[in-house]
C-alpha cells in the first residue's frame, strides 16, 4: 500500500460543501500519520466528474478512498454514493460515510447503498480530528485495500 | 175507489220522491258520519302527537289542548280551557312578536314556523320552545281556528350546544397539538441546523486555542479563551434543547419496566458526581412502571443529579421512594441541599430558567424542565416541595395503568 516509506501519496476525495469543514479535515489529516493528498469536490456531479475524469477532472487520480458528506448541492450523497456502489468501475473504492446526520434513516440507507462505514462527526474538535486520524490509519495501514487501476 | 185509488202516475210520483227522500236522507247521514269520523280523525290526531298542541279560537281563546300539553307544561284542563292564551301561566306567551303572529293567521290567512321563545316557565323552569301555527276550520262548529304546535327544543339545543363546543374543544386541541408539534419540529430543527455552523466556530476557536495559546499576547489568549467558553456553552444549551425537543417524539415505546433497574441505572450513569460530592444515596422498594425506561433514566438522573450538585454544607444524602395513591405511582427525591425558596417553585421547570450564576452552579437551566416533559409525556404531574437551606423533595406521579 501507498504509505509515508514510499513516499507516494495516498489520494483522499473529500466530498464536502462547506470550506470550514474541507479546512478541518485538512489540519486533521496533517496531524495523521500517511502521507496523502487531499482533492475535494463540492457537490454530487463534480464528485461524479472527478471519478469519471470528466471535464475539468480530466487528469484527475483514482482515490484510494472517500470521504462523502450526505448533503450535498445539486446531486447529494445518497446519490453519488448509489451511482458508485452500482459503477463496475468504481463500485470497489471504499467510500466512508462522514456526516452530521444522526438520523437512523440515513444510517440504514447507507448501508443498504453499499457505504463501507458510516461516521458521525463528532462536534468536538479534538474528537473529529481522531475520528478523521482513526480512519486515515484504519483504511491505509490497517486494511488491505483491492489493487487500484480499472478492471 | 177513485180516492183510494192513486194513479199510475201518483203512484210513480210518490215512488220517485220517495226514492230520493231516502236518497238524501242515506246521503246525510253518510256526510255526518264522515264529518264525525274526521272530527274523530282530527281529535285522535291531536292527542296523540307527542307534542304539545293547542287549539285557539279568533279571540285567542284555547279552545281545546292535547294530552302532551297538559304533561309537558303540568297544567290541567281547568287552568287552560277557555283563556285566552296569553294569560296562561306566567302570561310565557306574551310576547308582542308572537302576538302580531298569531293575530295574523286568521285575517291574512297567514302560517308561522319555527318561532322559537326562550322562558322561564312557572312549572318547568327554564326551557326553548319552537312554535308552529295555521289556520284550520271546523267543519261542525263552521268556524276558523289556529291550530299552534308547541315543541321543546331544550334538550336539543343544550346537545346541539355541547356538540359545538365538543367540536370547538377539539379544533382547539388539534390547532394545540399542531403548534405543538411545529414548535417541537422546530426546536429540533433549529438546534439539529444550528449545530453545524456552531461547530465551526467552536473547532476553529479550539484550533486557534489549541495552536496559538501563548503565542500570542495576554489580551488574545483571554479573548480566545472567552470565545471558546462561549461556543461550549452555546453547545450545551443546543445538546439540551435537542434533548428536551427529542423527549416526545421519541418517547412511544411504553413497556414495562423495572423501576430498581432503572435507578442503578441512573446512579451509574452518576458514579463520577457522586463520587466527587460523597453523596450517599438510599431508596424504598421502587415499583415496577408501564414507561419508557431511557427517559425513566433521564428523569432519575436529572433528579439525583441536582440533588448532588445543589448540596448544602453536608455532603448530599438523598432518599428516593414510592407510594401508590389511587391509579398512580407518587416517587418522591428527598434531599438535605440548599433548598429552594416558594416563589421559584413554578419557574425552576421553565426552560433556560435558572437561580444561580455559572460559577456557582453550572448547567443550562433545561434539566427539570426535561424532567417535567417527560413526566407528563407519562400522564403524571411533577412539583417540589422545598424550604431553602433545608432540602428539597421532588414529587412527580406515573399512572400505575397506561390509558
Amino acid at each position: 500500500m501507498n504509505n509515508r516509506k514510499t513516499g507516494k501519496p495516498v489520494e483522499i476525495l473529500l466530498v464536502e460543501d462547506d470550506p470550514g469543514d474541507v479546512r478541518l479535515t485538512q489540519e486533521a489529516l496533517k496531524e495523521g500519520k500517511v502521507l496523502n493528498k487531499l482533492h475535494v469536490t463540492p457537490d454530487g456531479v463534480e464528485t461524479m466528474e472527478f471519478l469519471r475524469q470528466k471535464g475539468k477532472y480530466a487528469k484527475a487520480p483514482r482515490p484510494d478512498l472517500i470521504l462523502l458528506d450526505l448533503n450535498l448541492p445539486k446531486k447529494d450523497g445518497r446519490e453519488v454514493l448509489a451511482e458508485i456502489k452500482t459503477d463496475k468501475d468504481l463500485k470497489r473504492i471504499p467510500v466512508v460515510v462522514l456526516t452530521i446526520s444522526q438520523t437512523e434513516e440515513d444510517i440504514l440507507k447507507s448501508y443498504n447503498l453499499s457505504a463501507n462505514c458510516y461516521i458521525i462527526k463528532p462536534i468536538d474538535l479534538e474528537q473529529f480530528i481522531k475520528v478523521v486520524k482513526s480512519i486515515e490509519d484504519f483504511w491505509f495501514t490497517i486494511v488491505t485495500l483491492p489493487p487500484t487501476g480499472r478492471r | 175507489m177513485k180516492d183510494r185509488l192513486k194513479t199510475k202516475e201518483q203512484l210513480i210520483s210518490e215512488s220517485v220522491e220517495m226514492r230520493q227522500r231516502v236518497a238524501e236522507e242515506t246521503e246525510r247521514k253518510r256526510v255526518g258520519k264522515t264529518i264525525l269520523k274526521a272530527e274523530e280523525y282530527a281529535e285522535s290526531i291531536v292527542q296523540t302527537v307527542r307534542e304539545p298542541l293547542l287549539v285557539l279560537d279568533s279571540d285567542m281563546r284555547v279552545i281545546s289542548a292535547n294530552r302532551s300539553f297538559y304533561q309537558t307544561f303540568q297544567v290541567t284542563p281547568r287552568e287552560v280551557e277557555g283563556k285566552v292564551i296569553y294569560d296562561l301561566g306566567n302570561r310565557q306567551w306574551n310576547i308582542p312578536k308572537l302576538r302580531k303572529l298569531l293575530e295574523d293567521i286568521l285575517p291574512k290567512n297567514t302560517v308561522f314556523n319555527d318561532f322559537e321563545i326562550e322562558h322561564e316557565f312557572e312549572t318547568i323552569g327554564r326551557r326553548i320552545m319552537v312554535l308552529n301555527a295555521r289556520r284550520i276550520y271546523h267543519e261542525t262548529k263552521r268556524m276558523q281556528m289556529i291550530l299552534l304546535a308547541i315543541e321543546d327544543i331544550t334538550e336539543q339545543k343544550r346537545a346541539e350546544k355541547e356538540l359545538k363546543q365538543a367540536e370547538e374543544l377539539k379544533q382547539a386541541i388539534l390547532a394545540l397539538e399542531r403548534s405543538n408539534r411545529e414548535l417541537e419540529q422546530f426546536a429540533y430543527v433549529a438546534s439539529h441546523d444550528l449545530q453545524e455552523p456552531l461547530r465551526m466556530v467552536s473547532s476553529f476557536t479550539q484550533l486557534l486555542a489549541k495552536r496559538y495559546q501563548g503565542k500570542l499576547d495576554k489580551d488574545a489568549d483571554e479573548f480566545i479563551a472567552y470565545a471558546v467558553a462561549g461556543a461550549n456553552r452555546m453547545q450545551a444549551l443546543i445538546n439540551d434543547l435537542l434533548t428536551y425537543s427529542r423527549v416526545d417524539t421519541r418517547g412511544k415505546s411504553f413497556k414495562p419496566i423495572d423501576s430498581e433497574a432503572v435507578f442503578n441505572q441512573a446512579v451509574a450513569n452518576l458514579r463520577v458526581a457522586i463520587k466527587e460530592g460523597e453523596a450517599v444515596i438510599t431508596h424504598d422498594p421502587l415499583p415496577p412502571l408501564i414507561a419508557d425506561d431511557l427517559q425513566i433514566v433521564q428523569l432519575f438522573q436529572n433528579l439525583l443529579g441536582n440533588a448532588i450538585k445543589f448540596h448544602g454544607k453536608e455532603p448530599p444524602r438523598i432518599h428516593v421512594s414510592a407510594k401508590q395513591e389511587g391509579n398512580e405511582w407518587v416517587f418522591s427525591f428527598r434531599d438535605n441541599g440548599i433548598g429552594i425558596a416558594p416563589e421559584y417553585f413554578d419557574r425552576i421547570f421553565v426552560i433556560f430558567q435558572r437561580l444561580h450564576g455559572r460559577e456557582e452552579y453550572p448547567g443550562t437551566g433545561t434539566g427539570l424542565t426535561i424532567c417535567k416533559k417527560i413526566v407528563e409525556c407519562h400522564g403524571g404531574r411533577i412539583w417540589v416541595e422545598s424550604e431553602p437551606s433545608k432540602g428539597s423533595t421532588f414529587y412527580f406521579t406515573i399512572p400505575t395503568i397506561r390509558r
